[in-house]
């Protein structure tokens, strides 16, 4: 069977002053795994390893049981990644680019002419496939970079924030795409847009300060918080007082009331509340929420 | 004030700037100290020199004049006193005896002083220096004369009302006028060298203008290419205050550097010959002679600090209107450097056309050099009207500043950031539409369209071609440099190829030929029926054909001698002509100019290759895939090396082409041997293998210099960064070696060249694998910053 193994990888900057990944392991099979964490939690960094843009200070990743790093090109043929915030050539077309990037992917031409046409329809691009790349706007190129990522058929797939820039319904088309495609691929899907993972992620891996904090199914994970998320209604006054002590994911005003959804196990009982079902973000702001009321952060 | 300071952190918050300042910085020194070694000034490096220098200077001219004279005309005793060991008749010792007692007469104490010089053993090095003072005593001597003159040529054309309105009657009042002011000016004895050799040195101002253009690129071209200059336009202070901040930035630092780079060399220039009296009149300094600016030795250094400073920043301004308008690289590096190069060549020209005269003199260069710009008074014609240089170049110079500062900062606060691109009409968007890309899963079609397309390195390559066949088409001009050279010429059209018979036989009566001529003029002296005028006329009419065909014989007659030699050594010489086919071969101008083309050339074409991978970080993208490593570095590799086979040919070919043309191919198999500047060469190699070995030599140099370029791009990861480090590594030095004949971009024809030139072959093949495989690692195994 398919794994990606990695072994107590560590990676520090700055000559060890900042710590980026500390010790991480996991194991990882086919299905999509979400990567969950604030900023600087070691996300980036992770992807960077495993895509050989980055040398870890220790540790070891294994593809099948085989290090990585000795497998070199081997390893590269089954990966797919696409980076975020990647800037691309503005002089090229959309299909000039894809063939370029079968080409560093080592396809055949025909099974890259087939793939090109499919990924160009998958991503809607196809009308736009012979515009200059310079001309697309950010949600397209992002399609680009996704269709590019594909190319191979990989098997190792890392997407970094692959419905950034995307409206709504692309979005779920994508989602619903990687999903699909996922059952016999490692994906490892990085994203701050919980929704994009919640019903696809087969996992979800929560990263911070370089730590593994959890990595459980979705329904475990929740079944955590099951408790403990509510939704308070307060006057419009006191909402900033509800926000200075409780973590607060969700605000909608109905007239003179607010009403906020709070993760919290230890809300006063006069306040109006009720509970409700826990999503992911509910899980975001438990783990990685700020810590005001001293209980309710769980990391 | 807080946007100068980030605009000059921008700047000097940059390692590679400031390790590239300090490096040039003592490059410069390093380069002043090694021209001095090699000069003629480096006998005035010496302690003995410093301390006669300080001991006249100190005196009061006449003393020190009295002093002087006395130890010169000592010296001149002395060397007669030499000159009596090798008299070699009786006649011939008397006539020096008698010197000897005329000088004992009138000069006793002189007399005295050369019997102690040649008791304590002759010093060359202190005939020179008191031979230099001397000079300057007559110098100082002739001073009054000099000015004098002026007034006289004046006073005696204002006689001839006739050419009132001519440039030169009017010059010359000017220059009167002006001199005026030194009439009365007291020069003094002191020690010359530091000066004229630290305003005579050129070389600091290539390490200046490289170090001003990597200053533009960090301020103009930065945030162009880290897209953060749509977010400073888009801030209050991000137009007018932004601009005007990088100028002002801009316009420090170039100061800064050119008032560290001069300080540099006076400090040198003083620890090598000696400390300068900055007090004493700047005419007191021959060189100065013809300076008319009434100021002593450190004004003056201040004002050609100045000036340097002045011409430094037209430089920086000039840079940064192209980097402001333009926003292909490339394009600013060829305009820089084709603007900075006739700036040069300008400069240098010995064209003598009042045309050339506005570009030799307003000048950056020459405004550079004060030996020449403040120590050179010269006045151009403006209308007819004398002007001097010194206020002209000052004008011009700062108009251009203010100008292209204006132009820059009006381009710069009112464009758009969108690029215009030309819309087509609906027919041909038609056409275009059917010519898509059908795909190609080579990775070299991808590197192609990037490089002859997106890089317009097709119409690049167009141009050089073109230019290329166009220079074939020259025809080149035999290489006269003497007055023989067109009667030697003519010998060779006769005798060229092989030694037959009937050439034997020409020579012999061209031996007897000019031996008549000889003795004819023994006749002539002799004949006693003509007079005077008459033998002066014949003899000096034989001499004259003596001077120049004579001379030609004679060389034609060592070759001929010199070739009999060979054919006994089993060489099959020939005849050849020797001026050509030396020049052919062996020119080292004509190498290191067409070094440093090619050079220029692939640093338009080379550095985008792998630079393009970083500017947009797509390297991120590309290396975590199959082929994206060592395969894709060997296909950018193949690409880098077809555009510099292809600009080689299109330099060195033409030359090859056009010779052919011109003198055609007859002797290129004949051995260099038989040319007399290649006699010492073993072996037989041909003319022509010993080209083709050139060509092997040079190809291997360019390899070695793309390889350069190519690590350069991976290591700097940035298009601009690596061609102002490339200029400086390779394109500067070739320039500044340029002028010395003994270093050769080829192998040095001397003995087994061969032997020589496969063993520069196959060290610059050596060092440009040794790059390539450092380049691969670095490109290959690239660690993402932490």
């Amino acid at each position: 069977m398919l794994t990606l193994e990695i072994k107590n990888l560590n990676k520090t900057y700055k000559n060890g002053k900042v710590k980026a990944l500390c010790n991480f392991s996991i194991t990882l099979t086919p299905g999509v795994y979400g990567l969950l964490g604030p900023n600087g939690a070691g996300k980036s960094t992770l992807m960077n390893i495993i895509t050989d843009n980055l040398r870890a200070d220790s540790g070891k990743i294994l593809y099948n049981g085989r290090d990585i790093k000795k497998l070199g090109k081997e390893f590269r043929s089954v990966l797919g990644y696409m980076p975020q915030q990647q800037g691309l050539y503005d002089d090229f077309t959309a299909n000039r680019f894809l063939w370029y990037m079968s080409a560093l992917k080592g396809l055949k031409r025909k099974e890259a002419k087939e793939k090109i046409t499919e990924l160009l329809k998958t991503v809607n691009l196809t009308k736009s496939a012979h515009k200059k790349l310079g001309s697309f706007s950010g949600g397209m190129k992002q399609r680009v970079l996704i269709a590019q990522s594909l190319l191979n058929n990989p098997e190792i797939l890392i997407l970094d924030e692959p419905t950034a820039g995307l409206d709504p319904k692309e979005r779920i088309r994508i989602r619903n795409f990687i999903s699909e495609i996922a059952e016999n691929k490692i994906v490892i899907l990085a994203t701050h847009v919980v929704s994009d993972i919640e019903f696809i992620a087969k996992e979800v891996i929560l990263l911070k300060e370089g730590s593994l904090i959890a990595c459980d199914t979705t329904e475990n994970l929740l079944s955590q918080i099951d408790d403990i998320v509510y939704e308070v209604t307060v006057l419009s006054g006191e909402i900033e007082q509800l926000e200075q002590k409780y973590n607060v994911s969700n605000i909608f005003r109905r007239g003179d009331e607010v009403i906020a959804r709070v993760v919290s196990d230890s809300l006063p009982d006069e306040l109006r509340k009720t509970k409700v079902r826990a999503n992911l973000e509910d899980l975001y702001l438990f783990y990685f929420g700020e810590n005001k009321d001293g209980k309710s952060e769980k990391a | 004030m807080k946007l100068i300071y980030y605009e000059l952190m921008k700047v000097l918050g940059k390692k590679i700037f400031l390790i590239l300042i300090c490096l040039c910085f003592l490059l410069n020194i390093g380069l002043f100290c090694f021209l001095q070694q090699t000069s003629e000034n480096s006998i005035y490096n010496n302690r003995e020199y410093k301390a006669i220098i300080n001991r006249f200077s100190q005196m009061s001219f006449k003393t020190a004049e009295q002093k002087i004279s006395e130890e010169t005309k000592a010296y001149e005793i002395l060397s007669v006193m030499r000159e009596t060991a090798l008299a070699e008749t009786k006649e011939e010792l008397q006539e020096y005896i008698n010197v000897l007692n005329k000088y004992k007469e009138e000069n006793p104490r002189a007399y005295s002083a050369s019997k102690r010089l040649n008791k304590s053993g002759f010093d060359k090095k202190r005939e020179t220096y008191f031979y230099e003072l001397s000079r300057q005593v007559n110098y100082i001597n002739s001073y009054p004369k000099f000015i004098g003159e002026m007034d006289k040529r004046a006073f005696s054309q204002s006689e001839f009302s006739v050419f009132k309105d001519n440039f030169s009657y009017r010059n010359l009042f000017k220059t009167a006028e002006d001199f005026r002011g030194l009439k009365q000016i007291k020069l003094s004895i002191g020690n010359d060298i530091p000066v004229t050799s630290a305003l005579s040195y050129k070389f600091g101002d290539y390490f200046l203008i490289a170090i001003v253009f990597l200053s533009c690129v960090y301020l103009f071209l930065q945030d162009k290419e880290s897209l953060t200059d749509r977010l400073i336009r888009s801030s209050k202070k991000g137009r007018i205050e932004t601009i005007s901040a990088k100028f002002i930035a801009l316009f420090i630092i170039t100061l800064f550097v050119c008032v560290i780079f001069s300080a540099g060399i006076f400090t040198a220039s003083g620890y090598l010959y000696g400390d300068f009296d900055l007090t004493r009149q700047i005419q007191s300094v021959s060189d100065f002679q013809n300076c008319n600016l009434n100021l002593n030795i450190g004004q003056f250094c201040v004002l050609s600090l100045l000036c340097r400073a002045i011409s430094m920043l037209l430089s920086a301004s000039i840079f940064a209107l192209l980097f402001i308008i333009f926003s292909n690289t490339s394009f600013v590096y060829l305009i820089s450097a084709l603007l900075i190069s006739s700036e040069y060549f300008l400069y240098n020209s010995a064209l003598n056309t009042t045309f050339s005269d506005y570009f030799k003199y307003i000048n950056i260069f020459y405004a550079s050099d004060s030996s020449c710009f403040l120590g050179k008074y010269i006045n151009i014609s403006i209308f007819n009207e004398p002007v001097s240089v010194y206020a002209l170049d000052i004008l011009v110079f700062s108009i251009l500043i203010i100008l292209s500062t204006v132009i820059s900062c009006v381009y710069y606060c009112l464009k758009a950031n969108e690029k215009t691109k030309i819309v087509l009409p609906r027919p041909l968007v038609k056409i275009k539409d059917c010519f898509h890309f059908t795909g190609s899963a080579h990775i070299l079609n991808g590197e192609r369209y990037k490089f002859f397309w997106v890089n317009k390195m097709l119409i690049f390559s167009a141009v050089i071609v073109l230019l290329a066949v166009l220079s074939s088409l020259n025809t080149i001009e035999y290489p006269y440099l003497n007055a023989d050279d067109v009667p030697y010429k003519a010998y060779m059209e006769k005798l060229e190829g092989d030694l037959t018979a009937d050439k034997e036989k020409f020579i012999e009566r061209e031996n007897k030929y000019f031996k008549k001529l000889n003795m004819r003029v023994e006749d002539i002296d002799n004949d006693e029926s003509l007079s005077v005028q008459t033998k002066e006329v014949l003899i000096n009419t034989i001499n004259r054909i003596l001077e120049t065909e004579g001379s030609a014989f004679e060389r034609v007659n060592n070759q001929y001698k010199r070739l009999k030699t060979l054919n006994t050594e089993g060489i099959e010489a020939k005849f050849i002509d020797e001026n050509l086919y030396a020049d052919f071969i062996n020119n080292s101008e004509r190498e290191w100019v067409s070094l440093v083309l090619i050079i220029l050339l692939m640093l338009v074409s080379v550095p985008f290759v792998f630079t393009v991978e970083y500017k947009r970080n797509m390297i991120n993208l590309i290396q975590p895939t199959r082929n994206g490593k060592s395969r894709l570095y060997f296909d950018k590799l193949s690409i880098v090396f077809f555009a510099v086979i292809t600009e080689f040919i299109c330099v060195y070919a033409p030359y090859f082409i056009s010779f052919l043309k011109s003198f055609g191919a007859n002797s290129l198999r004949t051995p260099i041997v038989c040319i007399n500047v290649f006699k010492c060469a073993v072996g037989k190699i041909s003319v022509l293998n010993a080209f083709l070995l050139n060509m092997l030599c040079y190809f291997s140099a360019v390899a070695l210099s793309a390889m350069a370029i190519v690590m350069f791009s991976i290591f700097l990861k940035n298009h601009m960064l690596t061609l102002v480090i490339s200029t400086i590594t390779l394109v500067m030095p070739c320039i500044l070696i340029f002028p010395n004949q003994l270093i050769r971009a080829g192998a040095i024809f001397c003995g087994n060249y061969t032997l020589c030139s496969f063993t520069v072959i196959s060290v610059s093949i050596l060092t440009a694998v040794i790059l390539m495989l450092l380049s691969l690692k670095k490109f290959t195994n690239r660690i993402l910053k932490g």
